[in-house]
This record gives structure tokens, sequence and C-alpha cells, in this order.
């Protein structure tokens, strides 16, 4: 198969160029410039990054929580005032929402380019990779992102500016999220990996970022995205899904019940893709629309990828079966594999 | 008056930030502000908010004061008594504070760089320490992102410029509130490095409970028969190394790894033994 009729092989080129742009950005605008791109970016970048060249969206909704709607309520100003900033905050991340939809999670994302090629890492070490999370797992996490979105990017902050909460909990999702400890590292800032003895409150929240970044690199080496299925952003994208221009389209045929190999190759396991014979748009919650169901799909036509109306990326069987092949052949290769074909003597390779 | 004025640029003191400025984050930070024990707190670049800023300014009758928006247009202000009042422009973003005080054989120059929250200006901060505001400038390069700002022990360039243009070779000073001196030469570039002193007598845990003190930057030039003299103060923080552990951070890390690996060794040996029956 030709790698660039790949869309696996397209994505993840994309997925490069968006991490090195946007962990490396102000290489390219400048240092300061970078700043002015954005600061309601929905991708999951950070600004605790120094060479970053936008801000994750979830750091101004903290802030204007805490700080603006918070604190008009507590001294008694205009909530209109306040909740205007949340607003202006909303459209701009609205504004690039509409574009690609939650595309960005699947294409764009560098902590979902991370965990992926972590994945890779992992496989390639020869590590066992599960296929996919039991569906009690699968059902028992999802109602975490929307836990994360609600109690960590707008409760505790809001708490925070009504003076009911520290005031190191205004950032309290920032103060975990595994994406600021990843992209400082990889820009050789070691400073965001720290254990805060300051107060209770930074202990827990230090604690809780660091271990759950290591828990994150072990599970991505076997697992497929464990962070994402529990990330606020997820959510914030999930809650406006329908407004997106690019969305996954099933048209079902006869043949979806018994299949289910799109929903194996949903890296975010969504069973729904297959048992659902809903006709149109089906972008779940889940979906991050990397478009691998549309890939492993044997059957013309049945799961799209569309831009507003337009048809970007079909299934078919010629695709399917290609597809196949390439991924047998990149999954024959690893390096316990290789090293254990080194080892033994050459009669017994004969 | 003059010789006073230097002496006051060389220990980095002729500008400080009052303490009746109003605390940034509610109530909790105000006894504090008045007593002048801890800092207006907040996070970099947010203290002050969107009210009008107070600083202390010595050695300023007669100076030139101009206050530098972050679209470089500009207000002139003037200091009463030694306080200096910098006005709400409504412009988020970084702004410059220039004073200028011409001596005759010599001008000396003062500049510091304050954040002030407002609408997005839509310039970068970069336009700012671009533009030239006097002859004899220390810019900031970088200037610190939202984020971060001048700590203890972390290092930081600084570029001197005569007329916009780099100036080699120059000595520059850097000094500390606390007593410190810093000396180096700006390079080809006109650029100087130095790793910020860490020189706290006595640090608390948490950086809300460390008060920041202030840095001068002062470099000189003579041209012309006339002596320039310019300085660029800032308020530096604690290094948070002295509450803050890597080590211990990577061994949690590291915990969390080990965890996370085992999590996925059962899952993986579970589904192992579904397949296998």
């Amino acid at each position: 198969m030709n790698p660039l009729t790949n869309l696996s092989v397209i994505r993840r080129l994309v997925q490069v160029a968006a991490f090195a742009f946007l962990v490396y950005g102000s290489v390219v605008v400048g240092y300061y410039t970078a700043d002015k791109l954005s600061v309601a970016f929905p991708a999951l970048t950070c600004a605790y990054d120094m060479r970053s060249a936008d801000y994750c969206t979830l750091i101004p909704f903290q802030h204007q929580m805490a700080h603006r709607v918070g604190e008009s309520i507590s001294n008694g100003t205009s909530l209109l005032m306040g909740l205007l900033p949340v607003v202006t905050t909303l459209g701009t991340f609205l504004l690039l929402f509409v574009l690609l939809n939650k595309a960005f999670c699947g294409w764009i994302c560098p902590l979902g380019f991370f965990q992926e090629l972590l994945g890779v890492i992992g496989q390639k070490l020869g590590l066992q990779q599960r296929e996919s999370l039991a569906p009690g797992i699968v059902d028992r996490l999802r109602p975490v992102k929307w836990l994360m979105l609600g109690v960590l990017v707008f409760s505790l902050p809001l708490l925070s500016g009504l003076g009911f909460a520290s005031h190191d909990l205004v950032g309290a999702y920032c103060a975990i999220c595994p994406s600021r400890i990843m992209t400082t590292l990889a820009v050789g800032d070691t400073s965001q990996l720290y254990f805060d003895s300051a107060n209770p409150t930074v202990m827990v929240l230090s604690v809780s970022a660091d271990f759950l970044f290591g828990a994150m690199v072990a599970l991505g080496l076997t697992t497929r995205q464990p962070f994402c299925r529990i990330c606020p952003l997820l959510a914030l994208h999930a809650a406006f899904r329908k407004v997106g221009l690019a969305r996954l389209v099933k048209n079902p045929s006869p043949r979806c019940g018994k299949c289910g190999l799109c929903a194996k190759a949903c890296p975010m396991d969504i069973r729904e893709i297959h048992t659902t014979e809903k006709q149109g748009d089906i972008t779940f919650a889940d979906c991050t629309l990397c478009g691998r169901c549309v890939e492993f799909c044997p059957d013309q036509d049945v799961l799209q990828l569309k831009y507003a109306t337009f048809p970007v990326f079909s299934a078919s069987p010629r695709y399917f079966k290609q597809r196949k092949q390439a991924q047998k052949r990149w999954e024959s290769w690893t390096l316990r594999g290789w090293w254990s074909r080194r080892r033994s003597p050459a009669t017994e390779r004969a | 008056m003059k010789t006073l004025l230097a002496g006051l640029l060389a220990s980095g003191c002729c500008v400080s930030v009052a303490l009746a400025q109003p605390p940034a984050h509610g109530d909790a930070a105000a006894p504090a502000a008045e007593t002048g024990q801890k800092p207006a707190g907040g996070h970099a670049g947010h203290g002050g908010g969107r009210r009008a800023k107070m600083l202390m300014l010595a050695n300023a009758d007669g100076a030139r004061i101009t206050y530098w928006k972050p679209d470089l247009t500009r207000m002139e202000l003037s200091a009463e008594h030694g306080h200096l009042t910098l006005p709400p422009t409504g412009m988020d973003n970084y702004h410059a504070l220039v004073v200028e005080q011409d001596w005759g054989p010599e001008k000396d120059t003062l500049i510091r760089y304050e954040y002030s929250f407002g609408k997005p200006s839509g310039h970068s901060p970069a336009e700012l320490t671009a533009a030239v505001k006097t002859e004899l400038e220390v810019v900031p390069d970088p200037i610190p992102r939202e984020h971060y700002r001048y700590m203890a022990a972390d290092r930081w360039s600084f570029l001197v410029r005569y007329q916009g243009q780099p100036l080699a070779g120059t000595p520059v000073l850097l000094a500390t509130s606390q007593g410190s001196r810093l000396e180096a030469v700006t390079d080809a570039a006109g650029r100087v490095t130095f790793r910020l002193p860490d020189d706290f007598p006595e640090v608390e845990a948490g950086r809300e409970n460390n008060t920041p003190a202030e840095l001068s930057v002062t470099a000189s030039h003579r041209e012309d028969g006339l002596e320039f003299v310019t300085v660029l103060t800032a308020p530096y923080h604690a290094d948070p190394a002295h509450w803050q552990s890597f080590p211990t951070g990577v061994a949690i890390a590291g915990a969390g790894f080990l965890v996370g690996g085992l999590v996925g060794f059962r899952r993986r040996h579970d589904n192992k033994k579904r397949g296998s029956a």
C-alpha cells in the first residue's frame, strides 16, 4: 500500500507537524508573538511550555471562573461582567472548533499524539497490546471526563474565586494535567515535574499530577489512549460536537451487526459505532474523528468522514484489504521478535 | 542630586512597588499587602489586575516620565511627592514605564515593564521591547511570558541597545535589593546573561509566602562627551526549588509508572486467560 494513501500515515504526519508547531511553535512565530495566535485553542497544549505557540482553552476558563465569575459574585458586582469573558472564551473556542470539530483530538492534540507514540513504542518493544478495554471498564470511565470538566475546570476554580476554596485551586485542572508535564519535558524544562511541599493542597495536586503522568506513560505502552478517555477537553468537545463541520457518518448495512471491525479498530473503544443502526451523523461523545473505524470498515461507504456534506474519506473493500495487509506488516516487526531471531541459531532459523 | 540618583541607580532602589497597591486576589492578601510581609499575590502578570498601580519613585523631580502602552502609544505622567500612579489603560499586556532624568553632562534612564489587564491589545510585547524608548536601554530578552517570572537561580538574558543598535563589550551590573552584585560584559549581539542570585535570606514554603525582591540591571555608555546611564528594574521571586523537589517528583512519577504498568500487565493477563478459556 502506498503510504501516502494510508489515512493513518497521513494523520500521523499531520500530528507530527501539529506537535512541532504547538509545542515548539514560538521558534517559528517568535517567543511572544505566539500568545497572539490564540488563548482559546481547542487543543491540549500548554501555557507552561515556554516554547509553545498557543494556549489550551482550559486555562482561561479556569482563571475566568475564579477571577471573573467567582470574584464578581463575592464582590457583589455585575455577574454579567463576570460571565462576559467566559462567553468570549467560549466564542473563540467555538470559532476554531467549528472548523475541525473533534478532529482536534485525533489529528492535532499533542497529548493525544504523545499517547499514540507510546503505543507505537510499546508495540515495537514487543509489549502485548490490548486491543480493546472491556465494555464494563469503558462504561465506568466515560463519566470521568465530565467530572474532570465540571469539578476541576469549572467548580473548584469558581469556589476558589468565591473564597470557599484555596487559591491554589484556581488552576485545579492544570495542576494535575499530564500535558503540562509532557510539553515542558519535551522542551527540556524539568520545572513542572515536582513534589510541592508548600501546603497540603499543592502537595496533593503535585502528587496526583506526577502519579497520573507516570501511570499514563506506562499504560500508554500497552493500552490505547489511556488519558484521552478521561480528558476534560474531550468532554468540552463532546458538548459542542453537533456544531462542528467534520463528522463521522454511517449508512448502516445488514452486515454491520455481524462484523464489528470498526469498533475493534476504534482507539476509544466506542462499540456503538458497530451497534448503532442510526443513519447519518454518529460522531459519538468519545469520538476523536481519527478515522480508523472508516479505514477498517470492509463495506462500501458504510462509514464516512464528512466535512459538512462533502465526503472526505469513505470505507471501501479495496482500501480495507490493503490497509489490513499494511497493518499486519507494520505489527509484524518488533524489537523482541528481531532480538529472538538474532539469538536463535542459524540452523534453527533454516 | 545627581550623585544621589546615580547611587540609587547602582543599588537598584530607584523605583519600588508601593505597598498601597491593592491586592490582586481577594481578602487573603489584604493584610499582607498592608504590612508588606507578603507579595500582592497572583501568578505571573496578574498582580495589580485592572486597577491603577502605585509606584514610589525617588529623585524624579523634573524627570520626564513616559508610560508606553502595548500598542506603542504613549502618555506623559508626573510623580507627586515621590509617588507615581500608573493609570489603567484598558489594554492587556506589558506596558513600559520610562523615567528620563537629564543632568546635563549625564542622562539617567530608568525602565520598568508592568503587566496590566484589560482588553486584548492585539500587540506582542516584542513590539514594546523592540521599540526605541530612549538612547540607552537594557531590554529583557525575552520578557517573562505568562506563568513565568524572574526567579532566583534562573538564567535570564538582557540586551543593551544604544539608539536601537546592540552595544557590544559593555559592562553590565546586576544588583539586587538583597545586596548581591553580578557583573558581565555584553557579547557581539549586545546580549548578557545572568543566573539570578538565590539570595533570599529567609525562604518560606510557597511562592505567595515570599515577598518578591527587586533586581536592577544597569549599563552606561559615553558618547560625544555625554554619559548615558540606564537601569532596568523588575521584581524577582524566590527559587521554588526551596519547597519543590524534582527528585521526589520523579520518584512519584516512577511509582505511577509501576502501578500503571502493573494494571496494564494484569489486564493483559486476564485477557489471555479469557482467551485461552
